[in-house]
């Protein structure tokens, strides 16, 4: 048995569950190899750091929520995002006029061939769909439903979704808590833009300007906002949200040599390195972008098509001033908890929108085609 | 205390609040701890921990003292952690904190290296804290038969039980999941250590 086959055994031996056979082969093995003894010293060590790990001390409050939760099982104290839009029923009008309209917009996009999909998983592409807006059927009553407060404590008050659930604990089924229903979103910037190169202050195109429109995709390069490297960005207070990615085709004489290499490069800056079918994705922080991108050629010849840059200053601005004056509001007197429960549900998209944005300038992208020499 | 146990699952089955929440306060922590490992943030630990006594509660019924108490709460609570864990998975969306597909399976968009030896780890004044934040960068699957394993210490029969997956499956993810978080922890440089595999 190779070492490699000996190491995918390392950690059932660690847990005692390998038979005799396996047993006796790890335990010959490791008795005269250095290098599976030092993997299992590692693992081993490992397993101990995890198991050492000490109790946690719930909130204080924990206690007093739990039995407000059981007298009132609405009464979450914590509203998720997922939960917490799936009251879009209350949204303004406007809002879900909007919506509705980016919807369209996306069912657009969806059949547009240019749009960009994201690499890693074929599964993306099923995710993108699923992703936006959701709603969803609560294992409890709403949230302002407030039958039953002050009632004494009793298992067979249980509400019967819950009841439904808890009969499942034993025998794991997946999905048990399912029932998503979804609304699908797209970005739908492969569609013409109205926007020139000549334009100076960046503006948000209306349907690109909802929570629900960015959070779900990464950039898809608008052409109308594509710079040559070098090139300084347009508009106002760009450079510090441009959002950079390139693709590049790498000439090179050993392809799996020269996936290795890369797998270093983007330890080297820092970055993460992924691979779908012939192309290969290095993801670097924004601010070692353009060194990992000439780093390419120590690799092989490079030939870059171009930097594209979306500058993202405009939605960040957007979502920034959004949350601004819904924090404002949220701080206003006399607020019913059915608008509280909106105002948090909408602040909590505004801020997922900002994080993928932030996230979306602070990382780099660069997209590597292989190709042999020969 | 299976006997103190008992006594409270009998009071609890006839609606005594006073037994019910001492049950609480005597797992509680257990099961927050739990709950934190697999969500990695307070909010979620401290909702899922809540909704796993809930369900307990009103299940309390349908307990048939097959396993101890607390067999049966780190069951409810990994299962109420693995359905919001595959809802969040289903839900998922594209963005740069979801997990990419490597080579070595997906691992999370975030730069990984650190210079802390696992001895240091649990060493170090934040050590628990920098573990915590790697778990939370494994893959959801990886994530949930590591901490059933290492922190519920559950088999791997119950954990092929708990997920709906065969035994080979259970092996093998935790086989990945501690190589990941090896490797994270231990930061070891890539080519020396896929030259000292290859044999």
């Amino acid at each position: 048995m190779t070492c490699l086959e000996v190491q995918e055994l390392l950690s059932p031996y660690l847990d005692e569950v390998l038979d005799a056979d396996e047993l006796h082969i790890v335990e010959k093995h490791i008795a005269h190899c250095s290098i599976c003894r030092a993997e299992l010293a590692s693992l081993e060590q490992t397993v101990r750091a995890i198991r050492a790990l000490v109790e946690i001390e719930p909130p204080p409050d924990f206690s007093m929520k739990l039995r407000q939760r059981l007298v009132n099982p609405g009464n979450t104290s914590k509203k998720a995002f997922y939960k917490s839009i799936g009251r879009w029923s209350w949204m303004p009008l406007g809002a879900a006029a909007a919506l509705v309209m980016i919807m369209v917009l996306s069912w657009n996009a969806f059949s547009n061939p240019a749009t960009y999909m994201q690499p890693g998983s074929e599964e993306n592409a099923n995710l993108q769909a699923d992703a936006a807006f959701r709603t969803q059927d609560r294992d409890v009553a709403p949230s302002d439903n407030t039958g039953g407060m002050g009632g004494g404590l009793s298992a067979t008050d249980a509400p019967d979704s819950i009841k439904a659930a808890t009969e499942t604990d034993a025998a794991p089924v997946a999905g048990e808590r399912s029932g998503d229903n979804t609304g699908t979103v797209r970005e739908t910037s492969a569609a013409p833009s109205t926007q020139g190169e000549s334009k100076k202050a960046p503006t948000v195109d209306q349907d690109q300007s909802s929570p629900g429109n960015e959070y779900f995709s990464l950039s898809v390069p608008d052409k109308n906002q594509t710079q040559q490297s070098g090139q300084p960005a347009m508009g106002i207070n760009t450079e510090a949200n441009l959002a950079k990615s390139t693709v590049v085709t790498l000439v090179v004489a050993d392809r799996d040599l020269a996936r290795q290499q890369l797998k270093l490069t983007s330890q080297r800056f820092n970055g993460l390195y992924s691979y779908k079918d012939e192309k290969v994705f290095l993801d670097v922080p924004r601010e070692n972008f353009e060194e990992a991108l000439a780093s390419l050629e120590n690799i092989g010849e490079t030939t870059q098509s171009e930097i594209t840059s979306i500058d993202l200053s405009g939605q960040i601005k957007e979502a920034q001033v959004a949350l601004e004056q819904l924090n404002e509001k949220l701080n206003a007197k006399g607020l019913t908890r059915a608008e509280l429960d909106r105002l948090r549900g909408e602040i909590e998209t505004w801020e997922m929108l900002l994080n993928n944005l932030n996230s979306r300038v602070s990382w780099s992208r660069i997209e590597i085609t292989l190709q042999s020499k020969n | 205390m299976l006997n103190a146990d008992d006594d409270l699952i009998a009071r609890s089955r006839k609606g005594e609040e006073e037994a019910f929440e001492a049950l609480v306060s005597r797992y509680q922590r257990q099961v927050y701890t739990v709950a934190y490992r697999f969500m990695g943030n307070h909010d979620d630990a401290s909702d899922l921990a809540q909704e796993a006594f809930i369900r307990a509660f009103y299940s309390m019924k349908s307990f048939r003292g097959d396993s101890s108490f607390k067999t049966w709460i780190h069951q409810i609570v990994a299962n109420v952690c693995r359905d919001e864990l595959r809802k969040r998975q289903r839900q998922q969306t594209v963005s740069l904190d979801e997990p990419y597909l490597t080579e070595d399976g997906p691992m999370a968009r975030q730069a990984s290296g650190w210079d802390l030896s696992p001895e240091q780890l649990y060493e170090e004044k934040e050590g628990s804290e920098h573990l915590q934040k790697l778990i939370d960068e494994l893959p959801p699957e990886y994530r949930m038969v590591l901490v059933m394993r290492e922190i519920q210490d559950m088999s791997y029969e119950e954990i092929a039980s708990q997920l709906d997956c065969s035994l080979g499956t259970v092996k093998s993810r935790l086989s990945r999941a501690r190589k990941i978080l090896r490797d994270k922890i231990s930061n070891v440089e890539l080519f020396s250590r896929e030259s000292r595999q290859i044999k």
